[in-house]
């Protein structure tokens, strides 16, 4: 067998143990699999963070200041302020942490304000000014009508100021009404994704059949015994193996 | 109906999802208009037009988008003479690119490893560069609409100097850029709208994961994404286009009967609720 099958082999059992792990939650029995997996994702994401972080300094910050420290002296302040983070870490010094946070505060919402205005805003109150006459077919007209109505309805039930009674309150309700259409679209598609993350995640584990679905199937069924068998009969290996 | 095991509903949506990737039933698929549109924008790139392709995706989204990625990637390729900068916002991303990359493309020839991969015939540094992570999200994305050579610096991600890629072809800010992708499972898109739509009028299209798409479908009906390729559903779609050769139209029996089933059980549960609840009350 070449190196490079080994390789794929143990990246699809490796692949195979964290995501069942991860999946065995669902089965509201304590797995050292969950545990495993749990703990290896959080770690990993960390770690790679904390690598490709150091990476880009080393890879972009330091040269362009050891190439020119005096052209890129903002370069050098933004070093300074972001070391200044650390001293969050000691009560004594935790006053000067401020700056840095203070200017990376300002400077984000200065940047993102402006292009909010447009986007977040004025585009969007003009997608809502729809023409009602003169369109194509009548699906348009029929489309038009409720995004027009939806957003009168819905502004009605974040009048906070006024008294809800008469026409005021019927809005209100098919407002709220409407609001609840547009949480469950979100829940729809949030279901969705979630439902499309197994689809991948199984298409690429029994698919193509040999090797991935034969080695799926023997580690599914090697974890599901050993964990039945930890709780049958080893519970206090178990408890070991599944720390909180 | 109450007293069955909740164990037993995820098991049988894992079976079916099974059985139906390994049997698919061949069901009818549509194809949305803003899928359909972000097909044809694609399509319509010329020789000499810049493309940035964006990778704002973590593991955690990854295999939503990874039929997008696939085909969206290997048709921007099939375009003749267009030149792609592939740029990553976030810290996982780099990994992900190298899979499409090596999923689409084959090593050029003296090479064995990143980044000198031909994908459809064009070739890394030359029709091609990745420039791999930048930390920063919008404050480095509004810095790079402005001014390519400072934010992005000369060397690509594996430290290769691709200086003369940029210089060759004059790219130095937003408007120089005809076509922006972005995959996400943050909002990059949003931040490229922020500062390359609104200011230099560079169209921005997002393929996003599924708790997004009726965010970025605002964005779109806005006006502010050219185009959106929602979730594996889109991917779908694309594909199909495309004529690319994915799992996400395979994938797409699956989903619509396992939705069917959620839909069944949402109905006789709230059926069987009201009849436990008048039983209850009669009782």
């Amino acid at each position: 067998m070449r190196m490079v099958d080994l390789y794929n082999g143990g990246i699809l059992i490796l692949s195979t143990v964290t995501t069942f792990g991860l999946y065995m939650i669902l089965s509201g029995v304590d797995s050292p699999w969950f545990a495993f997996a749990e703990h290896a994702f959080v770690g990993t994401a960390i770690g790679l963070s904390v690598v490709v972080a150091t990476d880009y300094i080393f890879r972009t910050i330091i040269p362009r200041i050891l190439s020119n420290p005096a052209a890129n002296w903002p370069t050098i302040v933004s070093v300074i302020l972001g070391l200044m983070m650390i001293l969050r870490v000691h009560s004594s010094t935790v006053h000067l942490a401020r700056i840095p946070i203070t200017i990376a505060t300002a400077a984000g919402i200065a940047v993102s304000v402006r292009a909010e205005i447009f986007s977040g805003i004025i585009n969007q109150i003009k997608a809502t000014i729809l023409p009602l006459m003169g369109l194509g077919t009548w699906w348009d007209f029929v489309v038009n009508v409720t995004v027009v109505l939806s957003v009168l309805f819905v502004f009605t039930f974040y009048f906070y100021t006024t008294e809800i009674k008469g026409p005021l309150q019927t809005a209100n309700k098919i407002g709220r009404y409407i609001l609840y259409l547009a949480f469950g679209v979100l829940f729809a598609q949030t279901y969705m994704g979630r439902l499309g993350l197994l689809l991948g995640l199984l298409q690429s584990f029994i698919q193509p059949y040999y090797p991935n679905g034969a080695v799926t199937v023997v580690v599914v069924v090697v974890m599901i015994v050993s964990t039945w068998l930890l709780h049958k009969r080893y519970p206090e290996l178990l408890e070991k193996l599944t720390p909180e | 109906m109450a007293h069955i095991d909740r164990r037993i509903y995820y098991a049988a949506v894992f079976l079916l999802t099974a059985l139906l990737l390994i049997y698919p039933l061949g069901l009818p698929l549509a194809i949305s208009p803003e899928v359909r549109h972000t097909y044809e924008m694609v399509e319509n790139l010329k020789p000499g037009d810049l493309v940035i392709i964006n990778f704002c995706l973590s593991a955690s989204g990854y295999q939503q988008l990874q039929g997008a990625c696939n085909s969206m990637i290997d048709h921007v390729f099939q375009k003749e003479g267009v030149l792609v900068i592939f740029t990553m916002t976030a810290d996982q991303a780099p990994i992900m690119l190298e899979g499409i990359i090596a999923n689409n493309g084959e090593l050029m020839a003296g090479y064995s490893d990143y980044p000198y991969y031909e994908i459809n015939g064009k070739q890394y540094g030359v029709d091609y560069v990745n420039m791999g992570y930048y930390p920063g999200l919008f404050k480095w994305i509004a810095s790079l609409s402005a001014d390519f050579r400072t934010a992005l610096g000369n060397n690509d991600w594996y430290g290769v100097d691709v200086s003369e890629f940029f210089d060759s072809h004059d790219i130095n800010h937003a408007r120089d850029v005809d076509l922006v992708i972005s995959f996400d499972s943050d909002d990059g898109a949003g931040d490229f709208m922020n500062y390359f739509f609104l200011e230099y009028g560079t169209p921005v299209v997002q393929s996003q994961i599924g708790v997004m798409v009726a965010g970025a479908k605002v964005q779109y009906n806005a006006g502010n994404y050219a185009g959106i390729v929602p979730s594996i559903r889109g991917a779908a779609e694309y594909q199909f286009l495309a004529n690319y050769p994915g799992y996400a139209l395979t994938q797409m029996d699956a989903f619509s009967v396992v939705q069917f089933f959620l839909i069944l059980l949402m109905v006789l549960g709230n059926v069987g609720y009201y009849g436990y609840t008048r039983h209850q009350k009669e009782a």
